[in-house]
C-alpha cells in the first residue's frame, strides 16, 4: 500500500516542476521578444538623422541683412 | 558654393577674391529613417565648450524644419563670428591653442547631433596662426 502511494506523489510534484519552469520559459521568451521587436520597430520606423559637416562660400548681397530688417 | 573640409588656405583666398566673401560653416542633415523628424536648432561649438549659432539666416530652412524620411536640409553659419569665437575664447590661456569645431543640430526630441568632422581654427595671436580652417 505503502510502495503504490510513493511513487505517485513523486509524479506529481515532478510535474508541477516541469509546468513552472516551461511555463517561467514562454514568460522570459515573450519578454525577451517584446524588448526585441520595440528596438527593432523604433529602429526601422523612427527618424534617424545624419549630420555632416561641410564648408561654404556666399555671395555677400545683403539677404541676411534684408531678412533680418537692416 | 561648397567646399572641401580640406581645402588649401591659397583656394579659399582665391575664392574670396572671386567674390564669394562670406565663408561659411554648414551641416547637412539626412534622414534616413522611416519618421520625419524637426530640426530646433543648430549652432558651431568648440572643443572648449563655446558655441555660436545664428538663427533665421535666410540661406536656411526655418526653425523646427520638418526633415521628412529619405531627405536632407543643410543649415548654415557664417565661419567669421565663429572664428571671432575662437580668438575670444583664446584670452585665456586654456583657449589659447587650436580648436576643433563642429556643427551641432539639435531635433525635436532634445538629443544633440554632433558632426564627426571638424575644421580646425588656430586663435590669431597663437604662434605661427595662419588658418582659415583645415579639416580636424
Amino acid at each position: 500500500m505503502t510502495t503504490t502511494t510513493a511513487p505517485l506523489r513523486v509524479v506529481v510534484e515532478s510535474g508541477s516542476d516541469v509546468g513552472a519552469l516551461v511555463v517561467a520559459i514562454i514568460a522570459v521568451v515573450l519578454a525577451t521578444g517584446s524588448l526585441a521587436w520595440q528596438i527593432a520597430s523604433h529602429v526601422l520606423t523612427g527618424p534617424r538623422l545624419k549630420a555632416r559637416l561641410v564648408r561654404g562660400f556666399k555671395v555677400c548681397d545683403g539677404s541676411d541683412d534684408r531678412a533680418a530688417g537692416r | 558654393m561648397t567646399a572641401p573640409l580640406d581645402v588649401d588656405p591659397e583656394m579659399v583666398d582665391y575664392i574670396l577674391s572671386q567674390g564669394y566673401t562670406m565663408p561659411l560653416l554648414g551641416v547637412i542633415v539626412t534622414n534616413t529613417g522611416r519618421m520625419p523628424a524637426s530640426i530646433g536648432s543648430h549652432s558651431a561649438k568648440l572643443d572648449s565648450g563655446f558655441g555660436f549659432t545664428r538663427l533665421g539666416a535666410d540661406i536656411n530652412p526655418p526653425r523646427d524644419h520638418r526633415l521628412e524620411p529619405y531627405s536632407s536640409a543643410t543649415w548654415w553659419i557664417d565661419l567669421e563670428p565663429v572664428e571671432q569665437m575662437v580668438n575670444l575664447a583664446a584670452k585665456d590661456p586654456r583657449y589659447n591653442h587650436p580648436q576643433h569645431v563642429r556643427m551641432v543640430v539639435t531635433p525635436g526630441t532634445g538629443k544633440a547631433i554632433t558632426t564627426k568632422e571638424s575644421i580646425v581654427i588656430v586663435p590669431i595671436w597663437a604662434a605661427g596662426a595662419r588658418d582659415r580652417g583645415g579639416p580636424g
